[in-house]
């Protein structure tokens, strides 16, 4: 027994000590650390289409344009660009004097190789190729002139020009040291240059002295991959992560956040949307009667306000407000029990008639949404139950296959912030997250604004398809959620992205 | 005389011991003087080895509460000692030998380690030294190759081995006084008559007290120069060994030593007897029952059981590929009769293979080759019914009768399963009835069918089982060893019951036993089985009055007596039995048989 | 012994080929990870997914894919992540020794814990440490896992600021996450080893040990603890396996990059040969651990060793 006491002892003072350190550590100057929801497992741009992925790799690699939180496009690697032949050719004067991070200059070859890449077997492999078909070839005109050679005209290409898939990559380094390597030792021309990949637990960068946007302010950048929700508050709270970035941190836990006098919580309009879409091809929610009645029955701003605890917006189409095609005129659709009540008695349901809504059953949120959603259209005399299902199965089957209830969540959050790529993949007709509407004035629509380069006509016909939309019923718009980060006090300049590509080049910490 | 009058090495001087509220021993004073032996005996419950406990205070971690008395040894009060005083006494002083010497030995320790640990622990002694002294010691208690045997495990020593090895342990730091509680119980006869000779020999060397707890007469009157009698926690009688022999006073002592068999006393005899028991009866012996000769056995009927050319073999060691290498040949070309009405004892001492036998006739057990017929019927022409009817009418009852009786289920339940299994009686009072009639048969009530096993002593449970085996009415019992786990009041009361059913129904009894005072006292025929083989066969009278194999005789040599006057004249058979085991190919040999007298066979020596 | 080692290496393939059948059967059965690979981008074609079954190696029948696996496995090559294309082997690489440290300071912590304790409640039992020490043990017995957790990181890392709350660094942080596992065990050990150290005690080995005049410490832990130790090490084994299975939990809390956060990941993104192949390892350390638990019986019992 003696000896155990001197062992608990002993084992006490070593943690006390081991403590003090550790805490002292993570203030390091100039190093900001981040935790980040999900281990991409490749830094290379065109293997992957998360979010995460994005979080780390906009400091490592830049496009040709770039969009920050503002969300306008701005020069990047392309100092300016001209749209030739109706939309079908652009031409991009590159920015001269750029180096990659191990040295190699960046000029049109670059570009070139990014997109053969990209277009080629090595793209093929990988999901970002699908984004970038529009573009058939790139031409180099001189050193620092490319042509970008389009099939059909793409009005959202400058955009996706910004991110993921159209990362200028270094030739030079990826043909000497292979895609393999590549993939874990990524080389771009951002403001940050990669140091080292630890699967599943971190990524550590450091600044790019030769930047050519000027050194950034912060001399290293930790992330740390952390994927449980209540470990990331933890660690945010112990000092030991300066951002916590989303999409991680539950709405419950913000008070917890908000509490602490080091910590604050920065909440933007991010781009995921929630809706509940109809079943529109049989059921009760075949007639558009119904499904106004149903939209109507649910008070979608006391959702927003008291389970979202206002971490979010009412929508009135199925996109974010930052959205290009957003519409701030179209209202959605009031609550109105009594209306919808009479609406029902119209389309002769009976009191008392059951519908199934398909959810995610990983969403907390959605979980949580769908019993209130349950209980304002049991007040209009429905009968719902939830079926919550493994969300693989409810994307890869269900839905897919036309075999949900009356109703099922869609749930969306492209990084373009373009209606086109939301709208076109949930009503044209045959697309996957399409199942039950073929409707050719819809069809139509959604095929006559993609070629289009007049930004002002485009956005009319995706304000009309919007309008339109909401006409049909053919979904219960819910809301836009906001990305919430945690942010430590101690950092200073941080402006939260809503797409969560955040570039860290002004951020300073104390 | 002048013994008596020296200071005792030990006095237990009215002691009373407690646990909880029952008091086991009860106001016990006895003295030990240096090199003479005092005998405790007495049966279950008595309170000996609690007695002997407590001189060690052992009996304080088993929850012991000394409530009165002194132990003085030498000149201090061990009952006044601290547990940490009782160390430095313990192993040094006094030492102690346990009944099972199969767990008597830390299976995980050399034998060697063990010695060497009380070697180091008490004398001081380094490693090496300790070592040399334990070989010494393993030569002194006479075991062979001493050397080799330090570096082996007890699992790798025979119960007899092992025991030595307790001696040699106990006697390591040279004690003033030894305590053996039961030393010999667990060993068959003839390694029980080198322990105890071994045993005389050192304390004679040593001059040690001894104090030796038994509960065998026969091991009293060899061993013994004074005996303390107990009963029910109290000394009921103390004095030299002749003189309890030859003139007990207490009606205890008188109903205890007529209750032990003894080897011999049925010379002259035809046939088994039953004999009339002495019995307390309000604490006065009183003889009850009838003698009656046992002429039951009906040899002019076909045998109930015939056994010709049995062998049964056990695979030891296989290789890789499953292929055997090595063979315990447990049973080899064994063969009898059982007639009905017949008692056949078959006797030998561990590793002889009678136990296989009764299994193998049980079909417990599958024979190698040989043929076993029942009713004149072979086992292998029975079809799957006869088999099942055979189930019933061969019936075994086991030597541990707590073991062969669900503690979950009544007694009641227990009996009555045979009959409903078999299909005997229909109707649940019909049933309830066999079964109180059976337990009144056995000498229970028909209220005790309620009642659960753990609630009955170990001669009712033996009663119980037996009431069991006579529920199928049965024409054959195999009674293994059925008889060893009990007193001798017990013993013989059983005796006498088997005696009784076997007149009663003509019932037969395959006797599985290593008593041979027991097999002499109720068996018609006698088979003496070594290493798997018969060495000699014969009536009761042949085998015991004119043994012809040099074996028989051993065995019966080796059996002590219950007599301190009686000459000893043992021939101790050096070594161990040897090892059954042996590679494939190298069988053992079948020795030949020869009918000296009629029915008196006798194996030639190979 | 080599026999019968050659025969517990053919067990060890029957089980890896008989849980992994069963893995990747089933995991295919649960979606496509090429659609996985979409999740939150643009659109997807039939085309585009084509595509990416093929780069995957998907679109090839069930039990070609599994042929694969399986000549993967005596190359030691399990292929690629689904998610980056990251060699199998380089991140199982990394997540083993994660996992085994952390089970193996938790077995450790938990062992040294349970053995003084269980063997206190033993010789005291039915008086009040052992009441307690019973009492303790129910009540570690019935915190789930993540809650202890959770509690643990609130008061040593949050209110004291002494621990770090998550990841695997210096030896600090091996210890919330090490007693997390090793409470849990300790209460079920503790209960154990009181009842295997009972049952010795009651030995007649026991008693000669005593009637030698040995300490009490001496009868405890030398005579009766080695005999304890046979049931004791086959129940540590089978619990290795357990523990293994409950550590899932303990490292996504604890942000653990160990064959857990492994599997985790793996599940939620349909990689199948990351899945696979922690699935291949896990059930290969439960085989070694029985191994060496077998081993250990011969160590420590001369009855098998000589046999």
């Amino acid at each position: 027994m003696r000896i155990m006491k001197r062992g608990l002892l002993t084992a006490f003072v070593a943690l006390a000590m081991t403590g003090t350190a550790f805490t002292t550590a993570a203030h390091a100057e100039g190093k900001l650390t981040l935790s980040s929801s999900q281990d991409p497992g490749s830094w290379d741009p065109i293997d992957t289409f998360l979010v995460a992925w994005a979080a780390v790799s906009t400091n490592i690699f830049e496009g040709l344009t770039y969009r920050g939180p503002d969300m306008e496009l701005v020069p990047a690697l392309a100092e300016s660009w001209e749209e030739l032949d109706e939309g079908k050719r652009i031409r991009f004067k590159l920015r001269q004097n750029v180096s990659f991070h191990n040295g190699e200059p960046f000029n049109a070859e670059a570009v070139k190789y990014t997109f053969d890449r990209l277009l080629g077997e090595e793209g093929a492999k990988g999901p970002q190729r699908s984004n970038y078909v529009a573009i058939e070839s790139v031409e180099v005109i001189d050193d620092y002139t490319v042509d970008m050679k389009l099939s059909t005209p793409d009005p959202v290409l400058l955009t996706k020009l910004a991110g993921y898939g159209a990362m200028i990559v270094p030739p030079k380094y990826i043909e000497e040291k292979g895609e393999d390597f590549f993939n874990l030792n990524p080389v771009g021309t951002g403001p940050f240059k990669f140091v080292s990949y630890e699967p599943k637990v971190g990524i550590k960068l450091e600044a790019f002295q030769d930047y050519w946007g000027g050194a950034p302010k912060l001399s290293e950048l930790d992330y740390r991959f952390i994927t449980e929700p209540a470990t990331a508050v933890a660690e945010l709270q112990a000092g030991r992560v300066d951002i916590v970035i989303p999409p991680i941190i539950p709405i419950g836990m913000i008070p917890v956040i908000e509490s602490d006098p080091n910590l604050e919580v920065v909440s933007v309009p991010g781009p995921t949307v929630d809706s509940l879409r109809f079943n529109t091809r049989e059921g009760i929610t075949a007639d558009p009667k119904v499904r106004k009645a149903i939209i109507m029955a649910v008070d979608r701003k006391t959702i927003v306000d008291s389970i979202l605890a206002g971490q979010g917006a009412e929508i009135a189409t199925f996109q974010s407000a930052l959205s290009f095609g957003h519409d701030e005129e179209l209202a959605p659709l009031p609550y109105d029990p009594e209306a919808a009540k009479k609406l029902l008695e119209e389309a002769g349901v009976e009191p008392g008639a059951s519908l199934q809504i398909d959810i995610r059953g990983n969403d907390a949120t959605m979980n949580e949404v769908a019993q209130v959603v349950a209980s304002y259209l049991q007040m209009v005399g429905l009968n719902a139950t939830i079926k919550p299902y493994e969300t693989n199965v409810l994307l890869n089957d269900i839905i897919p296959q036309g075999k949900t209830g009356a109703m099922f969540q869609q749930k969306w959050g492209g990084w373009t912030f373009d209606y086109d790529n939301t709208a076109y993949s949930m009503y044209h007709s045959g697309e996957k997250w399409n199942p039950y509407e073929k409707d050719d004035t819809l069809d139509k629509l959604l095929e006559s604004q993609r070629p289009l380069t007049d930004r002002a006509e485009r956005e009319r016909i995706l304000k009309e398809i919007g309008a339109y939309v909401a006409d049909r019923a053919l979904e219960l718009p819910l809301y836009n959620t906001n990305a919430i980060y945690g942010v430590s006090k101690r950092v200073k300049n941080f402006i939260a992205p809503p797409d969560n590509r955040l570039k860290l080049t002004d951020v300073t910490v104390e | 005389m002048t013994i008596e009058q020296a200071k005792p090495l030990l006095a237990v001087e009215g002691l009373s011991v407690e646990f909880g509220n029952s008091r086991v021993v009860d106001d016990l004073s006895f003295t030990v003087h240096p090199g003479k032996t005092v005998a405790i005996v007495g049966e279950s419950g008595s309170g000996k080895s609690v007695t002997s406990l407590s001189i060690m205070r052992l009996a304080d971690t088993m929850g012991a509460k000394f409530a009165a008395g002194r132990i003085v040894f030498g000149d201090r009060d061990l009952l006044k000692a601290s547990q940490k005083e009782m160390r430095t006494i313990r192993g040094k002083e006094i030492a102690m030998i346990f009944q099972e010497p199969m767990t008597s030995l830390n299976p995980v320790f050399t034998i060697g380690d063990q010695i060497c640990e009380v070697l180091m622990l008490h004398e001081k002694m380094g490693k090496s030294a300790a070592m040399a002294e334990a070989r010494r010691l393993l030569d002194m208690v006479r075991l062979p190759d001493s050397e080799q045997l330090l570096k082996r495990y007890p699992h790798q020593l025979s119960g007899g081995m092992r025991q030595r090895v307790m001696i040699a342990m106990a006697l390591a730091c040279r004690p003033k006084l030894l305590i053996a509680d039961e030393p010999t119980t667990a060993l068959d006869v003839t390694i029980q008559a080198q322990i105890l000779t071994i045993m005389r020999e050192l304390q004679k060397d040593l001059g040690m007290g001894m104090v030796f707890i038994t509960h065998d007469m026969g091991v009293v009157a060899e061993m013994a120069d004074e005996v303390v009698v107990m009963w029910k926690g109290k000394k009921v009688e103390q004095g030299p060994v002749s003189q309890i022999f030859a003139d007990p006073q207490h009606p205890y002592t008188r109903t205890l030593l007529a209750a032990v068999p003894r080897l011999g006393s049925m010379t002259g005899e035809e046939f088994p007897k039953r004999l009339p028991l002495t019995v307390l009866e309000n604490d006065v012996p009183t003889v009850v029952g009838e003698e009656r000769v046992q002429d039951t056995a009906r040899y002019n009927e076909v045998p109930l059981l015939s056994v010709k050319d049995l062998f049964v073999r056990f695979d030891m060691r296989k290789t890789m590929l499953g292929k055997v290498t090595h063979r315990l040949s447990a049973v080899s070309k064994v063969g009898f009769d059982i007639y009905p009405g017949e008692t056949l004892a078959l006797v030998g001492e561990s590793g002889s293979g009678k136990s296989t036998i009764g299994r193998t006739i049980q079909q417990l057990q599958t024979a190698h080759s040989g043929e076993i017929s029942f009713n004149g019927r072979s086992y292998s022409a029975m079809s799957a019914a006869e088999r099942f009817r055979m189930r019933q009418e061969v019936q075994y009852i086991f030597q541990d009768p707590f073991a062969s009786l669900d503690p979950r289920k009544t007694v009641g339940f227990s009996i009555a399963e045979p009959i409903n299994t078999h299909g005997l009686i229909s109707g649940g009072k019909a049933v309830r009835r066999r079964v109180d009639e059976l337990l009144e048969r056995v000498g229970l009530s028909s209220a005790h069918a309620d009642r659960y096993p753990h609630e009955f002593s170990g001669g009712q449970r033996q009663r119980i089982c037996i009431a069991r085996a006579l529920a199928s009415d049965p024409k054959l019992i195999i009674a293994d060893e059925a008889l060893s786990a009990l007193d001798v009041s017990i013993q013989a009361q059983i005796i006498n019951l088997f005696m009784d059913l076997q007149a009663e129904r003509g019932l037969a009894y395959l006797f599985i036993s290593h008593d041979m005072a027991v097999v002499e006292k109720m068996s018609h025929r006698v088979a003496v089985l070594y290493l798997g083989q018969i060495m000699e066969m014969g009536s009761r009278r042949q085998i015991f009055e004119t043994p012809r194999h040099a074996y028989t005789r051993r065995l019966l040599s080796a059996v002590p007596v219950a007599d301190p006057s009686a000459e000893r004249n043992v021939t101790l058979m050096e070594g161990e039995i040897p090892n059954p085991v042996r590679r494939v190919g190298d069988e053992p040999a079948i020795l030949a048989h020869e009918e000296i007298d009629p029915g008196h066979f006798v194996a030639k020596s190979a | 012994m080599a026999g019968f080692l050659v025969k517990r290496f053919l067990q060890a393939i029957f089980v890896v080929i008989a849980i992994t059948l069963l893995v990747s059967f089933a995991i295919r059965l649960t979606g496509d990870p090429a659609v996985t690979m979409f999740q939150g981008g643009g659109s997807m074609t039939e085309d585009d997914l084509a595509r990416i079954r093929a780069a995957l190696g998907t679109d090839k029948p069930f039990f070609v894919q599994y042929f694969d696996f399986l000549k993967g496995i005596i190359t030691l090559d399990f292929g690629r992540s689904f998610v980056g294309g990251t060699q199998v082997s380089t991140l199982i690489g990394n997540a083993v020794p994660a996992t085994l440290m952390l089970a193996f300071v938790s077995m450790a912590i938990s062992i040294v814990l349970s053995i003084p304790l269980g063997i206190m409640a033993a010789t005291s039992r039915g008086k009040g440490l052992d009441q307690a020490i019973r009492i303790f043990s129910l009540i570690g017995l019935s915190f789930p896992n993540f809650w202890l957790a959770t509690m643990l990181v609130l008061l040593f890392s949050i209110t004291l600021g002494l621990l770090p709350p998550s990841g695997m660094g210096g030896i600090q942080s091996y210890i919330m996450p090490g007693a997390t596992m090793a409470i849990i065990l300790t209460a079920t050990n503790v209960r154990l080893v009181r009842t295997t150290m009972l049952d010795t005690l009651q030995s007649q080995y026991v008693m000669v040990a005593r009637a030698k005049g040995l300490s009490e410490t001496t009868v405890l832990y030398k005579h009766a603890l080695r005999n304890c130790a046979i049931p004791l090490v086959t129940y540590f084994g089978l619990q290795f396996g357990s523990l293994l299975g409950g550590i899932v939990v303990i490292e996504r809390v604890f942000n653990w990059p160990g064959l857990g956060t492994l599997a985790f990941d793996a599940v939620g993104a349909r990689d199948y040969p990351v899945l696979q192949a922690v699935i291949t390892v896990l059930s290969l350390l439960i085989v070694g651990i029985n191994l060496l638990v077998d081993i250990a019986y011969g160590l420590i019992d001369p009855r098998i060793r000589t046999e």
